[in-house]
């Protein structure tokens, strides 16, 4: 009987079924969806752009041409030049740099403490989550923008480049609270599951538990959150900027450009268009790639509309 | 006669719920020998799981409480341990399988990944050689061309293949004991033979010790030299395999017999069912735990509750009433 088995095994062997995996079933879903399609390639579009300006444009950033001040669109500036004659379109390209920077070590930062935070409450459940969660629900009742502006104001006087990462610090620590919530949400869920209980048969320890089954797991929600956390936080440095305790001059981010235009708005108004036009669209493809992504990893979902 | 490797005396688990005190595991005793087979047989809630999972340390507490008994393993209390020490035990030298193969892997990790762990974690081995031993196991129990399959993920499997990587998996660190809770309830019929005969085949061959839970009387008769029967938290017969068959001295053990569908039935007899429903362990009845159900009854069972009692060597039973001579009077 042994015999005939291992037979039939054999035989079975012979044209073994190509299994795809959760991901290349993801993958395959999210192609399939043109607007997500259309958002992930505008983005990579947009993030060369943003890598390749030195190449892409003759200007440096800052370089100043006073007698060109207020040029409108022509052949040497594309999309114009603002009040100090600085060509727009290398402005707006160094800007999507640190426009995309922030937005994405923001999340990355987000990402780190809320996903551990959040797994480890959860995971570890009954006085620790409790306690863990209620500190989440205090900084929640923070009003966490005005501690930015805080943050910025008091450090009014230090270097223009340690000021953006205290941007990321700060937008980052804002953004993990609700990542922490959605992590602690789905590690509830897992915990219960047998592999876990099978996990801690087979002697494993809490943090390998947490680090190695529980985490993978969350990787769905945790992404789909991200890609919506990036447009987020992208738009709180530009409201920051616009407020002027962002990025300060001469560099350049899309939200202080747009702010700049904005005191020309009557007369010269593509010094705001063309900066608000570039978050826009960066804006609206993370989103439609969010959205993509959230029904590639959970087709139910979808299904259920 | 050798020492038990694990013999685990008056285990007492209750859970303190806002209903009241749940009694799961109530006075459990009982010897494995070092390449021994005991089974362990009841219905669903009476405390089969509990019992293992209660010295491995694994019972969520609160709302659970080991409230009394020794777990000697190898000679150490396992339930005085420390959490770290318990964590040294399990996976090395007790491992466990558990019912659904479907749920028990992880769907996110690669096979390779969660058979290595283990032995990464317990021995110090390094990735080549868990993966090596990984690969000898896998073919042991029966995985075509491990070579292939040994980078795949758990959907990838079929569920009686899965419980074999499970199977592979629990021996890894080549553990003293076995714990198999309902390992073929989630399998097909056929399926279940072949894990079963596989059970017994890494048993005789890596002289690991088995613990066999499970509802399924057919199941521990292929598997099993001793059995336990329990009832509703408590022990209630213990013998081995052949001489409990033939010859059942508790009213529990004796209807559990009779409700197995024969072959050799009549066909207009329907199958027998245990009238009534287990007590649900907060509210014990007074008396032996069985007495609502039991054809056999007498007076005392509604007062005093029986203690398990060796009637001849090797055979226990709590029961007031003499099974024998009640039992032609019931058929």
């Amino acid at each position: 009987m042994t015999n005939d088995n291992e037979k039939t095994r054999a035989a079975a062997d012979i044209q073994p079924v190509k299994g795809t995996s959760l991901w290349k079933d993801a993958w395959r879903r999210l192609l399939k969806n043109r607007m997500a399609v259309a958002g992930g390639a505008l983005l990579i579009l947009i993030a060369c752009a943003a890598i390749l300006a030195p190449a892409l444009t003759p200007y440096a950033f800052d370089e100043i041409h006073l007698s060109d001040g207020n040029h409108p669109p022509s052949r040497e500036y594309p999309l114009g030049a603002d009040h100090l004659g600085r060509d727009l379109l290398t402005r707006i390209l160094y800007g999507g740099r640190v426009s995309l920077a922030v937005g994405i070590v923001a999340t990355f930062v987000s990402i780190i403490i809320g996903v551990s935070y959040g797994a480890a409450a959860g995971y570890l459940g009954g006085r620790a989550d409790n306690i863990m969660m209620r500190f989440v629900d205090i900084l929640y009742g923070l009003p966490f923008m005005f501690l930015v502006i805080l943050m910025m104001v008091i450090f009014h006087n230090a270097p223009a480049e340690k000021k953006l990462y205290l941007l990321f610090i700060g937008l980052g620590a804002v953004q993990w609270l609700t990542m922490s919530r959605i992590t602690r949400g789905q590690t509830l869920s897992i915990k219960t599951k047998e592999y876990i209980l099978a996990a801690r048969t087979s002697g494993a320890g809490v943090f390998r538990i947490i680090s190695r089954h529980v985490i993978p797991n969350l990787l769905g929600p945790v992404i789909v959150y991200a890609t919506l956390t990036v447009p987020a936080v992208m738009l709180e440095e530009a409201f920051l900027s616009f407020l002027g305790l962002g990025v300060q001059a001469p560099m350049a981010s899309w939200g202080s450009l747009a702010s700049d235009g904005r005191q020309s708005l009557d007369t010269y108004p593509w010094q705001m268009i063309f900066p608000g036009l570039a978050l826009a669209i960066t804006l609206f493809s993370l989103n439609f790639l969010g959205d993509g992504l959230r029904d590639a990893l959970d087709p139910q979902m979808k299904d259920q509309k | 006669m050798a020492e038990p490797v694990l013999s685990v005396q008056n285990l007492v688990t209750r859970f303190h719920t806002a209903d009241g005190v749940v009694r799961a595991v109530d006075g459990v005793s009982f010897d494995l020998m070092p390449g021994g087979s005991l089974g362990i047989v009841g219905e669903s809630g009476c405390g089969k799981s509990v019992t293992h999972l209660s010295f491995l340390g694994l019972i969520p507490q609160p709302p659970g409480k080991i409230e009394g008994g020794k777990a000697l393993f190898k000679g150490k209390n396992l339930l005085a341990m420390k959490p770290g020490e318990l964590r040294k035990v399990r996976g090395n030298d007790i491992a466990v399988i558990f019912q659904d193969p479907m749920t028990s892997l992880n769907p996110v990790l690669k096979i390779s990944l969660q058979m290595t762990e283990g032995m990464m974690i317990h021995k110090g081995a390094s990735r080549a050689e868990a993966e090596a031993r990984a690969l000898e196991l896998l073919r042991a129990v029966g995985i075509p061309s491990p070579e292939k399959r040994f980078h795949d993920y758990p959907h990838q499997f079929s569920g009686g293949m899965r419980q074999r990587v499970m199977i592979a998996m629990a021996l890894m660190c080549e553990p003293a004991a076995l714990i198999a809770d309902e390992p073929t309830t989630a399998l097909d019929v056929t399926i279940q033979a072949q894990i079963l005969e596989l059970i017994q085949k890494m048993r005789k061959e890596t002289g690991v010790a088995v613990i066999l839970i499970t509802h399924d009387l057919g199941v521990v008769a292929s598997v099993c030299e001793d059995i336990l029967v329990m009832y509703a938290g408590r022990v209630v017969e213990s013998a081995a395999t052949g001489p409990l068959f033939a010859r059942p001295l508790h009213p529990y053990t004796f209807s559990l017999l009779r409700s197995i569908p024969r072959l050799d039935a009549e066909r207009k007899e329907r199958l027998f069912s245990i009238p009534g429903l287990p007590p649900d362990l907060i509210h014990n009845p007074p008396g032996c735990n069985f007495n609502p159900r039991c054809p056999f009854a007498v007076k005392r069972c509604f007062s005093e509750e029986p203690p398990l009692t060796e009637i001849e060597p090797g055979r226990k039973v709590a029961c007031w009433v003499d099974i024998e001579s009640k039992k032609e009077r019931a058929t």
